[in-house]
């Protein structure tokens, strides 16, 4: 044939429909991973480089992360692509810092992987290929990531080639960012239910402290004339006599039910915080060291690793004390034959995350959902009040409580809270 | 001479049982049954110290509290109570102690002890 048809934009009709295609993939209903394999493996027909690869810019890890490819069966043994670049590192980088594509062509016997290195970047992706396109995702001035193409042959393109995967790259980047943009609303829509269910929650404890309120009163009173005439009536009985053991029953029995109604206005008494700007180490150390004595004695190894640093939070540090004392003490109680306690800070991106972790055999599976429960305990003495209070407030501090447990190994307690900045935390207290 | 208490409480049985401790401990004892009978008690005989329960049917032991402390400034007033959330409560904070109610009365009686000790 002399010469190709030729479509819009003085394309020929063969590139029309390769643009055409790119759109109809990006709007079209398939999942994002499915929509960008299809567009890499487009891309790689379309400029007939045999492997296409998708790394897309990870601001938070600070590196190129694999995304997408097709293609890379090639006769050759190779090294496998990389699924990550560091910052600064390859060929990608070079592309984010330079913002306009790079074209790698061998020259004679010299490999790509030393011509790189010539132009002042090492890219082990490139060792054995003897050409490579790398295309940057950019919209709006925002840098999404690269079009990675190599081939084992030269392949060198044309001007209407790069136009084309100009185009591409473009529906490539608008369908990053729409989905993106749809994580992100995903998020938001994640932290509303969330937020939902915390709320559902202290309401369920409000109305459990309403109902505490009223049974405190109801049931102290007689408790009070109950356990204080026993213990008037052992005043009067002679020391051996057999009464005696009667009344002391008694008195057992209503100190027992006095317990359980301090922990149950446990709630109510606290159902107020009071934040404050507090270290979050400051409150784990304190928590801690009052069991450093217990658990030497009960042959456990307390471990504590706090991130360096402060972790400012706004906090209620007398409650938190009491959040953290009761996973301590469950924990130290499930080791009775020694073990390692391991209490820990980080920071994980905006929260600072709390973990409280035994090796006291972990929780059976069969009473998991019921640990946060008022009033469930596997205890002889429990109140079975100690995670429901802890939940509640943290629940309070608008964080967040999970058990990751290890059937027949150990339980750990993940707390997450909100990190806040010294600066905003001014002036709130 | 023997300090006087003053024991409010709605509850026979409980009036009772403070009478017989504080007693016992070389107290005298006089016995309100509500808000108002208190204040007249108070009127009629002098007291050392008023220990005064909150939830009371009529006039409650807050508002108690705040005639006391208008009429008899330094007359110590000893908050008993089964709520604990009375502690937030603006017009408790005019009291000398606040004790939450238990069958154990240890605490009770050695706050008593530690107000009258320092009003000889």
């Amino acid at each position: 044939m002399g010469h190709t048809q030729r479509g819009t934009k003085g394309l020929p009709s063969s590139d029309c429909a390769i643009i055409e295609e790119a759109q109809r993939l990006t709007l079209g209903a398939l999942p994002l991973e499915g929509k960008l394999k299809k567009l890499c493996a487009l891309m790689g027909r379309f400029t007939g480089f045999d492997h296409c690869l998708l790394y897309l810019w990870d601001a938070d890890k600070r590196a190129f992360v694999l995304r997408a490819s097709s293609g890379g069966n090639y006769p050759l043994r190779r090294n496998p692509a990389p699924l990550s670049y560091g910052e600064g590192t390859g060929a990608a980088s070079m592309v984010k810092r330079r913002k306009k594509p790079l074209e790698l062509v061998r020259k004679g016997q010299d490999e790509l992987f030393r011509a790189g290195r010539g132009k002042g970047f090492a890219d082990v992706g490139l060792e054995g290929f003897s050409s490579a396109v790398i295309h940057p995702l950019t919209a709006a001035n925002v840098f999404y990531g690269v079009i990675y193409l190599k081939s084992a042959a030269i392949i060198r393109l044309s001007e209407q080639r790069r136009r084309v995967l100009n185009i591409v790259a473009l529906q490539m980047t608008e369908t990053v960012k729409c989905a993106e943009f749809a994580s992100d609303i995903h998020a938001e829509h994640e932290e509303l239910v969330e937020a939902r269910a915390r709320l559902l929650n202290s309401q369920k404890l409000l109305s459990l402290g309403d109902m505490a309120a009223t049974l405190a009163h109801e049931i102290r009173n007689p408790l009070l004339s109950i356990g204080g005439y026993a213990a008037r009536l052992k005043i009067h009985l002679d020391g051996d006599c057999k009464a005696i053991a009667y009344v002391n029953s008694m008195l057992g029995g209503v100190q027992r039910v006095e317990r359980l109604m301090d922990g149950m206005v446990g709630f109510l008494k606290d159902s107020v915080v009071e934040l404050r700007p507090e270290d979050m180490n400051d409150i784990v150390a304190e928590a801690v060291r009052v069991f450093e004595e217990e658990a030497g004695e009960r042959g456990i190894e307390l471990v504590k690793d706090l991130q360096e640093g402060r972790l400012p939070v706004m906090a209620d540090r007398d409650q938190l004390k009491i959040a953290f004392d009761n996973i301590i003490v469950n924990a130290i109680q499930s080791m009775d034959k020694g073990g390692r306690l391991s209490v820990s800070t980080s920071k994980s991106g905006a929260d600072v995350v709390v973990r409280v972790a035994d090796s006291g055999g972990g929780i059976e599976p069969g009473i998991l959902d019921r640990i946060f429960n008022p009033f469930f305990t596997t205890k002889k003495r429990g109140t079975g009040l100690g995670l429901p209070i802890t939940s509640a407030i943290v629940a309070r501090h608008l964080g967040s409580i999970v058990v990751d447990n290890a059937a027949g190994v150990g339980a750990t307690f993940i707390m997450k809270f909100k990190f806040v900045d010294a600066k905003n935390a001014e002036g709130k207290g | 001479m023997k300090k006087r208490i003053l024991v409010v409480d709605d509850e026979e049985g409980l009036r009772l049982l403070y009478k017989e401790e504080l007693e016992d401990e070389g107290w005298d004892v006089v016995l309100a049954s509500s808000g108002e009978e208190s204040l007249q008690r108070m009127e009629e005989s002098g007291v050392d110290l008023v220990l005064l329960d909150i939830k009371m049917p009529g006039m409650d032991g807050v508002e108690v509290l705040r005639r006391v402390k208008e009429k008899w400034k330094d007359l110590p007033v000893v908050l008993c109570t089964a709520y604990p959330h009375y502690k937030r409560d603006f017009g408790t904070w005019a009291s000398d102690a606040y004790v939450i109610k238990s069958s154990d009365l240890t605490e009770l009686k050695q706050t008593l002890k530690d107000i009258l000790g320092k009003r000889h």
